[in-house]
């Protein structure tokens, strides 16, 4: 695939096309892919720089983070009051974090599109009229189901003690093609196996006509007369990685991208802030409970994730298998020195087995020090419910699977060794804010919304306050959902695309006018 | 152990973050969490705070500014949680580890919070090393493929879909097409229903080892 590599320009660049698009990731690579093939011409600016996919396999975990994630996935937010401080991971890459996640897919749930559709108003958003964006994705993504075979022993040991307390489990479908199961999903497939959008769809793209240029800045949309004309940026000088010449894309649509962390900055950033921007964030947080077995585990030794179960969606838990790379796993073992060492010793005899929440959303995005914003998050009490539910559940399921020793999340807690300290301590838990979480999937900080007064984008994507400035990212989903987020993103994004491309005459009217 | 053979690339090589006496107490740290009993060799230790260096180089001056303060903290920690008017790095390594894990479980989250954070930095890099994950028998590869699943001979018949009699009014029987059974888990190891079903119950992990 061909890029133009913003680092390399050493002159302002200036330029007019139909369709620019802000992000390369599942949003902004959808967009790009059907405008181009509606015969507009499209630009896609990305902030990160663009490395092949052959390159990710030569990638150590932190060289992959440093080079593909924001903030060297060392991002967070913010814990406020009796909530964790939670890490964010996301991408800053062309293909965005399509490059870092695990794959999993998942269709919005019945219930969440019934709730989206009845009580918020959103009459479109059911699952009759996404089924065939869902459909059209799958396809393109090549969505398959994780055979059994890829199953990695911890994952294995996961669904024994799932079986032995009646707890249904299913396997995952993910975006792959020719898997290897090397668990190292997060980093970058080394095998080019997941189909992230920088393989499945930028190429599509860039074959339609698209231009794609890396290490792109956007950092304002500019606004004439109620309708967005165009957007200005500089290009990263590859030494400092600050920003440095100037460039200025002008074009009849505006669409942005850059997902649920930095789209209410660039709005922000434009004058377009309404009372909504930036808020409503949920983060669907997410742990993880390790299990010491007698024998010999070697998790990483199939795919990273590969079952999950619902049973307890009712509760607002997924529980699902996972995996990664030791130097990770290790990152969040208890104690210093040899207490420590001892731990990673273990290693080989540990499972892990993870859990999300259904978050009811509470987390705020606002600009701050520098272009990365400050993510704060209050988790709600019911939440904290959840939380503690899972890490028994996930507690119960390792010592029914024949933990000898079960590891929870909880910074500084010694191991536990029987169902009884573990339900001891889930009646009576600590500090929420000693809990280790994780978020892979922001959502919501640009919502969409049936009212101008209840949201940011209207159902069709387009800003409720500036004409032909569109959002196609995650940031526009208007509540959690409760299962992983590249699947829908790209759904929504596909109708937002096709909305733009059939009334796009029209928008062309108005940004000549 | 030597130092890392794999040098780390900063996406941006110009930039820096830790100062001199920054790295001095960052590799204090480092000599307590990884080698309280000498078992890594200085060069490596120095090794290693470069690649932190460099790898918490890529993250915004903001988060910087932050770990820089939290490791401010950590230095401090003696004076916070002992009243001993010493830095961390003048420490011994076994009073180090002392102060560290007091740190740690301190009930102050916010204290415990910025060890925790470097640990967790520190930790990712460190077991990066080829010694560390050798030693743990990590391959990056899959090892053990189809572990656990029983063999089906090359000659065997591919198994047909499943025909199912469904009575249906003012017919005599129609066939359909048994779905294939969802995966729902089901435990592939020790079945002793499947291995009766299956009598030469070799395991492909008793020959699919390639290391």
């Amino acid at each position: 695939m061909t890029i133009l590599r913003g680092r390399e320009l050493t002159s302002p660049m200036s330029t007019s096309v139909d369709v620019v698009v802000v992000g390369s990731g599942a949003g902004g690579a959808v967009v790009a892919r059907e405008l181009a093939r509606a015969g507009r011409s499209v630009i896609v600016l990305e902030e990160g720089a663009y490395h092949a996919p052959k390159e990710y396999a030569s990638f150590s975990p932190s060289r992959a983070f440093g080079t593909l994630a924001r903030e060297a996935g060392l991002g967070l937010a913010v814990g406020l009051g009796d909530t964790p401080i939670m890490s964010v991971l996301a991408g800053k890459c062309v293909g965005g974090s399509s490059v870092l996640t695990g794959g999993v897919c998942f269709r919005i749930p019945d219930e969440v599109l019934h709730d989206w559709s009845t009580r918020l108003g959103l009459g479109t958003m059911t699952p009759e009229e996404l089924a065939p964006y869902f459909d059209e994705i799958e396809r393109d993504m090549s969505v398959e189901t994780v055979p059994a075979s890829m199953r990695s022993r911890s994952t294995e040991l996961f669904v024994e003690g799932a079986e032995h307390l009646g707890i249904p489990m299913k396997s995952l479908r993910r975006n792959t093609s020719g898997c290897k199961g090397a668990s190292r999903c997060n980093f970058g497939c080394p095998h080019g196996a997941k189909m992230s959008v920088d393989i499945s769809m930028l190429p599509d793209a860039r074959a339609n006509g698209a231009v794609i240029v890396s290490d792109a800045l956007v950092e304002k949309v500019v606004v004439e007369g109620g309708t967005a004309r165009a957007v200005r940026g500089r290009f990263m000088d590859p030494r400092t990685g600050e920003p440095g010449i100037a460039f200025e894309v002008r074009a009849r649509v505006v669409v942005i991208a850059c997902g649920s962390l930095h789209t209410p900055i660039l709005l922000r950033n434009s004058g377009l802030g309404t009372s909504h921007v930036g808020r409503h964030l949920t983060l669907h947080p997410a742990f993880r409970v390790g299990a010491l077995f007698d024998e010999r585990v070697d998790g990483w030794d199939g795919a990273m994730q590969s079952v999950y179960s619902d049973h307890f969606a009712d509760e607002g838990l997924t529980l699902v298998g996972v995996y990664t790379v030791p130097s990770i796993l290790a990152a969040a073992f208890p104690g210093v020195g040899r207490e420590h060492r001892r731990g990673v010793k273990a290693m080989p005899n540990l499972a892990f087995f993870g859990a999300m929440i259904h978050d009811d959303g509470n987390g705020r995005v606002m600009r701050w020090l520098g272009r990365e914003p400050l993510v704060t998050y209050r988790m709600s009490a019911q939440d904290r419910h959840r939380l503690w539910r899972g890490v028994g559940v996930l507690g119960e399921l390792a010592f029914a699977g024949g933990a000898r020793e079960v590891m929870l999340p909880i910074f500084g807690a010694d191991p536990i060794t029987s169902p009884a300290q573990l339900r001891a301590l889930v009646a009576h838990p600590p500090s929420t804010k000693k809990v280790e979480c994780m978020s892979f999937h922001p959502l919501g900080s640009a919502k969409m919304s049936a009212d101008p007064g209840d949201g940011v984008v209207k159902p069709t994507g387009e800003t409720w306050s500036t004409r032909n400035l569109f959002v196609a990212d995650g940031s526009v989903l208007p509540s959690s959902i409760g299962v992983n987020s590249q699947l829908p993103v790209m759904a929504i994004a596909l109708r937002i695309a096709r909305g733009i491309a059939a009334e796009f005459e029209l928008h062309g009217r108005v940004a000549a006018a | 152990m030597t130092a890392s053979p794999l040098p780390f690339l900063s996406s941006f090589p110009e930039r820096s973050t830790l100062t001199r006496r920054d790295r001095i107490v960052l590799r204090a740290v480092a000599e307590a969490m990884f080698s309280q009993d000498g078992e890594v060799d200085e060069s490596r230790l120095d090794a290693h705070v470069e690649h932190v260096d460099r790898f918490i180089s890529n993250a915004s001056r903001p988060l910087r500014a932050g770990l820089r303060l939290a490791l401010f903290v950590v230095r401090l920690a003696p004076v916070l949680l002992f009243f001993r008017m010493r830095m961390l790095e003048s420490l011994s390594v076994d009073e180090r580890v002392t102060v560290l894990t007091r740190l740690e479980r301190s009930r102050f989250a916010e204290l415990s919070l910025a060890f925790i954070g470097w640990r967790a930095v520190m930790t990712m890099v460190f077991y990066e090393h080829p010694a560390e994950l050798e030693a743990l028998g990590y391959a990056s590869e899959r090892k053990v493929y189809k572990r656990h699943l029983a063999l089906v001979p090359a000659a065997a018949p591919v198994p047909m879909p499943i025909p199912i009699a469904i009575p249906m009014v003012g017919a005599a029987v129609a066939v359909a097409v048994a779905p294939p059974p969802e995966e729902s888990g089901v435990r592939l190891r020790d079945d002793a229903d499947e291995d009766s079903a299956h009598p030469p119950a070799v395991h492909a992990h008793d020959r699919d080892e390639v290391a």
